[in-house]
């Protein structure tokens, strides 16, 4: 059993439930998408995967092995994940940054291709001239693109990337979905958190479709982001355009009654 | 409800006033104060030795507790007061006698109320004790007592034996709270010197007060340490000093001499006491061949 | 602003600051309130003879200088990681509460115990600090996150001063409060070798565990969640820091009273020249820490005012412009 594997996650905060029962495998190779509404239990489902939130139910394996089992830097070392946000509390440069990547290794034989790693993955990540600037003088997407390059230098098996084109533009948001498609062709198993259905039919392998805290759909993009699964979690229509042979996938407008979400404190019509 | 004891309290206020002065006014047919207050610890003891019982109506409660005060016994047989005006005006006083430093807020008040309040300072050698004793008694009207105070003081003073001229000057650092140790222009300087001891604290030119370095006791090679509490003492830093291994390492070792601080906290007739404590240990030191 | 060049005084910063802080040692053991004849005193020393050179230099001079350094290095060590796990150039190694549990530790244990040493004093304010610490942990619990541990810190903090204060007014001798505000503003004044055998081996073991946790806040920079997924546990590293700050702190606050800035300006000090990262800055701060409370001993030795300035006051003086320029800069960066 190799990969990276969830089964029946239910995770909660506060007595409120966050994930009830959601199955996934993350193979090596393969790129998946996480979509979902706010609130659908995306940061949550990935926040488990990396090992940062045990869940109150369920079982969370890598390569077959539990969670339970395996050292924290073990597990450190197979998962890289990139949080939501981009918070760097000091003043360091871009190289340290990304050089944090590599705390998982220390004291590890393999930790002399420290500098090497560090290297390749501002390269991979288009920063290396920004390698020698304080973090807090890079603009929001200079800054992103560092902490992706910080995950990258983990050179984990498993990618778990949280909205990583959030704050990008677009150019920068198709250079970072190539990079991370690349990465996933070189071997690793890429998890991403997306927003922009068009990004996650063209990129993805496979999409993952929450919403409130239940997996809707574990399927190819073709499949999971149809009509129907789209409008039941999203509350949307939207167009479809085939281009070069690729589908671009665009919101086009809400749903009557105009936000029809399951919820607790609001019955469903 | 509130209209009626407001106008009580001022009521209340408006009598105390005229009845503490004319309690004051019918008092002294004489020209002695009747009913004296004493508002300090030092002044309390002054009061005690040197008025009528009849006529001191109240001490502070400092003097009453016998580790404080010389005369406690005689002290409890006084209604003690803590230096509130609250307790002071319906004793009616005629006479307030407080410290220069002490209880600013109730002097301010009494004065304002009329009340004749005398201050003392403290003095800063022995004449100016005796001077102070002669001063208060002639505030409480009895100078006679007073200049016999004085008189049996110096007498006192004369009987000690006088130290061996031949020998060597004993020389010691006094420790008080917080290693504070008094310097040249203190009374503590001019007890030492009265009663045969070089202050090693007045030749450190550490000013009036300042804290003593061990190094400065261990390097001066002082004969004594004069300590400011009984040994069974309340535990103090200054005396923490003390327990450090350097003092128990020199030889030989500096003697430790215990004055309490009652005897010489106030500048009164006891610092005769505490002369004849340190006069006496002089003295041992002298025949113990040292230094 | 190459990489290159920012490397080599990194890379120096640490033996240099090393060898700073040896020599002021050195230096603070020629100092002192009276002329000593060190070529005699150390002769003397060295052939065992107790003259009162010999005794000064090693029963006073020597516990004295060791004590500045170890007492630095504390408070510089644990204000850096302070500043680290609660990611805050602000913070101090007091604010969990550990200071002000020592001395009142330091405090009940003088005043109202029996059998009086010269070591009941810093061990009362050593069991005060081991106790704030397990009240800490028992009112933040395991999982507890920053703002609950400063929060927590506030309590003990305010309440060890409360109780400071009511157990001077209730202490059996009348000039205790007078004594310990003087106490309280820190002095190396008279401490003996008894002191540094108490206080090294403690420290040396907070230390341990304060440098133990560099790797963790190196990692902490990113926030918690990139912290845990790169293999730290959060409540094992707030254990070692806090533990670690508490036996550094806690005994040199029990040795020498408290000693304040310390623990927060050397660490901003030095920051720039480290490139920021927490884990780098420990060290440095621990020497730099050194360098200042012996510098400020020294000083307070050789100014000539008399009476003489207490260590603390003499920190605080030098270090309250720093915390107004940190403070300063953290506003303009804000607009």
């Amino acid at each position: 059993m190799s990969g990276l594997e969830a089964r029946g996650l239910a995770l909660g905060h506060g007595g409120r439930t966050m994930l009830a029962g959601v199955d996934l495998r993350l193979a090596s190779g393969e790129m998946v998408g996480i979509l979902g509404p706010n609130g659908a239990g995306k940061t949550t489902l990935l926040r488990a995967l990396a090992g940062l939130a045990p869940p109150m139910a369920g079982s969370l394996a890598l390569d077959g092995t539990p969670f339970a089992r395996i050292a924290d830097r073990d597990r450190a070392r197979a998962i890289a994940y990139l949080a939501q946000g981009a918070e760097v509390n000091w003043e360091m440069t871009a190289r340290a940054v990304v050089a944090l990547g590599r705390l998982p290794h220390r004291g590890h034989p393999k930790s002399r291709d420290d500098e090497t790693a560090v290297a390749e993955a501002l390269r991979q990540a288009d920063v290396p001239h920004l390698a020698d600037r304080s973090c807090a003088t890079l603009s929001g997407g200079e800054r992103a693109r560092v902490l992706l390059a910080r995950a990258l230098a983990v050179r984990g098996r498993f990618l778990l990337a949280d909205e990583p084109v959030a704050a990008l533009d677009p150019l920068l948001q198709l250079r970072t979905m190539e990079l991370l498609g690349s990465i996933a062709r070189a071997g690793s198993g890429v998890a991403v958190v997306l927003h922009d259905l068009s990004l996650a039919a063209r990129f993805c392998d496979r999409i993952v479709l929450l919403a409130g805290g239940r997996a809707l759909a574990d399927a190819p993009p073709a499949v999971a982001l149809g009509d129907a699964p789209v409008a039941e979690a999203f509350g949307i229509d939207v167009i479809r355009h085939l281009h070069d042979g690729e589908t671009f996938v665009i919101p086009r407008r809400p749903r009557a009654p105009p936000i029809a979400r399951s919820s607790d404190d609001r019955p469903s019509p | 409800m509130a209209v009626s004891a407001g106008f009580r309290a001022a009521l209340a206020g408006a009598v105390l006033v005229p009845v503490a002065l004319s309690a004051a006014l019918a008092g002294a047919p004489d020209g002695r104060p009747a009913r004296i207050v004493s508002l300090n610890l030092c002044t309390d003891e002054l009061a005690l030795r040197l008025a009528d019982p009849d006529r001191l109506v109240s001490v502070t409660w400092l003097s009453q507790d016998p580790r404080n005060g010389n005369l406690a016994e005689a002290a409890r047989r006084h209604r003690a007061n803590h230096g509130l005006v609250e307790e002071i005006l319906p004793l009616a006083p005629d006479l307030v006698v407080a410290g220069r430093y002490t209880t600013r807020h109730a002097v301010a008040m009494l004065k304002r109320a009329g009340i004749r309040v005398v201050e003392f300072d403290i003095p800063k050698d022995l004449t100016g004790v005796k001077a102070q004793i002669v001063d208060f008694a002639a505030a409480i009207g009895e100078p006679a007592r007073g200049r016999a105070l004085v008189a049996q003081m110096d007498a006192e003073l004369a009987r000690l034996a006088l130290s061996d001229p031949r020998a060597a000057v004993p020389r010691a650092f006094v420790l008080r709270p917080n290693g504070f140790t008094p310097g040249r222009g203190s009374l503590v300087d001019d007890v030492l010197t009265a009663a045969g001891f070089d202050n090693l604290g007045a030749s450190l030119d550490l000013g009036a007060y300042a804290q003593v370095p061990l190094e400065r006791v261990v390097l001066e090679r002082a004969d004594a340490l004069i300590v400011d509490t009984e040994p069974d003492g309340p535990p103090s830093l200054a005396t923490a000093v003390l327990t450090h291994p350097i003092l128990r390492a020199l030889s030989p070792r500096p003697r430790l001499i215990s004055i309490p601080s009652r005897l010489w906290t106030c500048a009164g007739p006891s610092v005769v006491a505490a002369i004849a404590r340190l006069r006496s240990a002089a003295a041992d030191l002298q025949k113990g061949g040292r230094p | 602003m190459s990489g290159a060049s920012r490397t080599v005084p990194e890379r120096l910063l640490v033996p240099a600051l090393a060898v700073a802080a040896l020599a002021l040692t050195a230096a603070s053991v020629g100092i002192g309130y009276a002329p000593l004849d060190l070529t005699a005193a150390i002769t003397d020393a060295w052939a065992g003879r107790n003259t009162p050179e010999a005794l000064v230099l090693l029963e006073l001079r020597l516990p004295r200088a060791i004590l500045g350094l170890l007492v630095g290095m504390s408070l510089g060590l644990a204000g850096a990681a302070m500043q680290g796990l609660l990611r805050n150039p602000l913070a101090e190694p007091g604010i969990v509460g550990i200071s002000g549990a020592a001395a009142l530790g330091a405090v009940l244990v003088f005043y109202f115990g029996t059998n009086l040493t010269q070591l009941t004093l810093p061990l009362g304010g050593i069991a005060g600090a081991a106790l704030a610490t397990i009240v800490l942990f028992a009112l933040a619990g395991r999982g507890a996150g920053t703002t609950t541990l400063i929060l927590a810190g506030v309590a003990i903090n305010a309440f060890a001063g409360s109780a400071t204060a009511l157990a001077l007014n209730l202490a059996p001798n009348p000039y205790a409060a007078l004594e310990v505000v003087f106490w309280l503003m820190g002095s190396l004044a008279d401490r003996s070798l008894a002191h540094v055998w108490l206080a090294a081996p403690l420290m040396a073991i907070g230390w341990l565990a304060l440098l133990a946790a560099a790797p963790g806040l190196d990692a902490l920079t990113l926030g918690e969640d990139t912290a845990t997924s790169l293999g730290f546990r959060l409540s094992s590293l707030r254990l070692w820091v806090i533990t670690g700050s508490a036996l550094a702190v806690g005994t040199a606050v029990a040795v020498t009273g408290a000693i304040g800035f310390v623990g927060l300006v050397v660490p901003h000090l030095l920051r720039r020249l480290v490139g920021s990262r927490p884990g780098a800055l420990l060290l440095p701060s621990a020497f730099g820490g050194g360098v200042m409370v012996l510098a400020a001993d020294i000083a307070v030795r050789t100014s000539g005012i008399r009476p003489e300035l207490k260590l603390g006051v003499v920190t605080s003086i030098v270090g309250a412009p720093f915390l107004f320029h940190l403070i300063w800069r953290l506003r303009r960066r804000m607009t």
